[in-house]
């Protein structure tokens, strides 16, 4: 069991894009966590749900936040905050993701976070923001 | 699921693109946003938004100014800054419509080109407001200021749970004071005068008056509160938590699930002036003490805690005795008080509550009014 952290999964995007993660970082998306427990992963793990660009983004934190985990230095709050100095699109669509992998935390994180920046917007504000179709 | 490769250009984002982003996530961050003037905001701002924003689970609404319904012509002159606490209530009674910025005010209409574009402030109540939700479930309700008048200085905090009537109430009053000021040198109430029991002058200084008019102004206001909220409980049976508060952090009632299930099946008791909740006759518990040093460099003179709940039909719990101790109550529901008591207020109140609780307990009965 020991040597199943060393083990490496690689993630495919929606758009081809491959990204080849240390299993321990993988599993911080409950989607991958399950299908590996289940047997169901081999070693290339397609995620038609996801871009390259923004899944990308989510490992890179996940990466970052095993690292805190394991005793590195930062807080958590200081990574959370980098993850989600994105502009409101970006914003959206890393929500989307991480719905999609379930990663959870990072779900709450970027709702609430574009809940805040939509608070205090005025309509036009926020059409321009998210460029809706009219 | 396609597998097609893609590769788009960095922002602006594409409207395909956004529509791939599916409800659900939509509305976990609409219920976020809770506010109903920004879901108001957000309900113009597409097709797809004006479809999602009626359905969201948790409405805050924030209500700037009260106002009065013109025409009667036996109002009394209504001051606000007046302390009288009867002022208060009548203004509060003859309270029909709020001033809220109508949040739907904002869906684009390019065929009449007259409508303003700075939103109007025009009156609606909060009823009207949230008519277009369908699927609330928790609803917070700010009112912009304490419904109670009191004396300079005075504190007073109270929280109540209704289902169909009172169900249990609790007021905190006292006069905070700072003790890195104290102009005493000394415990201005020296340990030794304070035995546990009230001391005489408590009745003979209008102590005990006083706080009998803050235990009625307050049941008074929460019993108001519980009746303007009838129509909102009655539009939105999806309801499951319903809570009043004011900006002055002065009350609160709340009603969870099971209270709003028997307000929906229990018809509502209205006073004679049908302008409020009727309060049941009750039993209240009154704890004093002269000075309490609560956590905070804070000090609280004259610190009261009032507890309040119905008396249970028939019972014989109800002579007005002084006694000692935890008093006279049913011993199934007294878990539940304390419980109630312990987690009603914050800060250096949740510990005014807890010292208030070891002193002596003075029963007193009321009737309903």
């Amino acid at each position: 069991m020991a040597s199943y952290e060393r083990r490496k999964v690689t993630l495919k995007s929606s758009d081809g894009e491959e990204f080849l993660v240390e299993e321990a970082v993988a599993m911080e998306s409950r989607m991958i966590r399950y299908m590996i427990w289940d047997g169901l992963a081999g070693d290339v793990i397609e995620l038609p749900g996801v871009k390259g660009k923004f899944l990308s983004m989510i490992i890179d934190f996940c990466k970052k936040r095993v690292a805190w985990a394991a005793g590195g230095d930062g807080t958590l709050e200081g990574l959370k905050s980098d993850f989600v100095k994105v502009d409101l699109g970006t914003l959206i669509h890393l929500s989307a993701a991480s719905f999609c992998l379930k990663t959870n935390d990072l779900v709450d994180l970027t709702s609430q976070t574009l809940a805040n920046r939509i608070q205090g917007k005025t309509i036009d504000e926020i059409c321009r923001a998210l460029n809706p179709e009219e | 699921m396609q597998s097609k490769a893609r590769i788009y250009a960095d922002p602006p984002l594409h409207s395909d693109q956004f529509d791939r982003i599916p409800d659900s996530i939509v509305l976990l961050i609409l219920n976020k946003v809770a506010d109903v003037r920004a879901l108001g905001r957000c309900s113009a701002v597409s097709k797809r938004f004006n479809f999602l924003v009626p359905l969201v689970h948790d409405i805050y609404v924030k209500i700037d100014r009260v106002v009065t319904v013109d025409g009667d012509p036996s109002d009394e002159s209504l001051n606000l800054s007046s302390p009288k606490p009867r002022n208060l209530f009548s203004h509060l009674l003859k309270l029909v419509l709020f001033t809220i910025l109508k949040p739907f005010h904002h869906l684009r209409n390019p065929s009449s080109g007259n409508k303003p574009l700075l939103p109007q402030l025009s009156h609606h109540s909060p009823a009207q407001v949230l008519k277009n939700f369908t699927q609330i479930r928790n609803l917070h309700i700010e009112l912009p200021a304490g419904d109670v008048g009191t004396e300079d200085g005075v504190l007073l905090r109270w929280r109540a749970e209704f289902g169909s009537t009172l169900q249990n109430c609790v007021i905190l009053g006292g006069t905070p004071i700072d003790r890195k000021s104290n102009l005493f040198d000394q415990d201005p109430f020296p340990a030794a005068e304070d035995s546990g029991s009230i001391p005489e002058s408590f009745y003979t200084n209008g102590g005990l008056k006083l706080r009998v008019v803050w235990t009625i102004s307050s049941l008074i206001a929460a019993s108001t509160r519980h009746y303007l909220l009838r129509p909102i409980i009655k539009n939105h049976p999806t309801l499951t938590s319903l809570v009043l508060t004011d900006s002055d952090e002065q009350g609160t009632l709340s009603m969870g699930a099971e209270q709003l299930r028997e307000f929906r099946e229990k018809p509502l008791a209205a006073s004679a002036s049908a302008n409020r909740t009727q309060v049941p006759a009750s039993n209240m518990k009154l704890r004093y003490a002269p000075y309490l040093e609560l956590p905070g460099g804070i000090g609280m003179q004259g610190a009261t805690l009032v507890a309040i709940r119905p008396s249970a039909e028939g019972s014989s719990a109800g002579a007005a005795v002084a006694s000692s101790g935890g008093g006279v109550s049913n011993g199934g529901g007294r878990k539940e008080a304390e419980a109630f008591l312990n987690s009603s207020f914050d800060g250096p109140f949740r510990a005014a509550v807890k010292m208030l609780l070891k002193r002596r307990t003075y029963l007193l009965e009321m009737n309903g009014f």
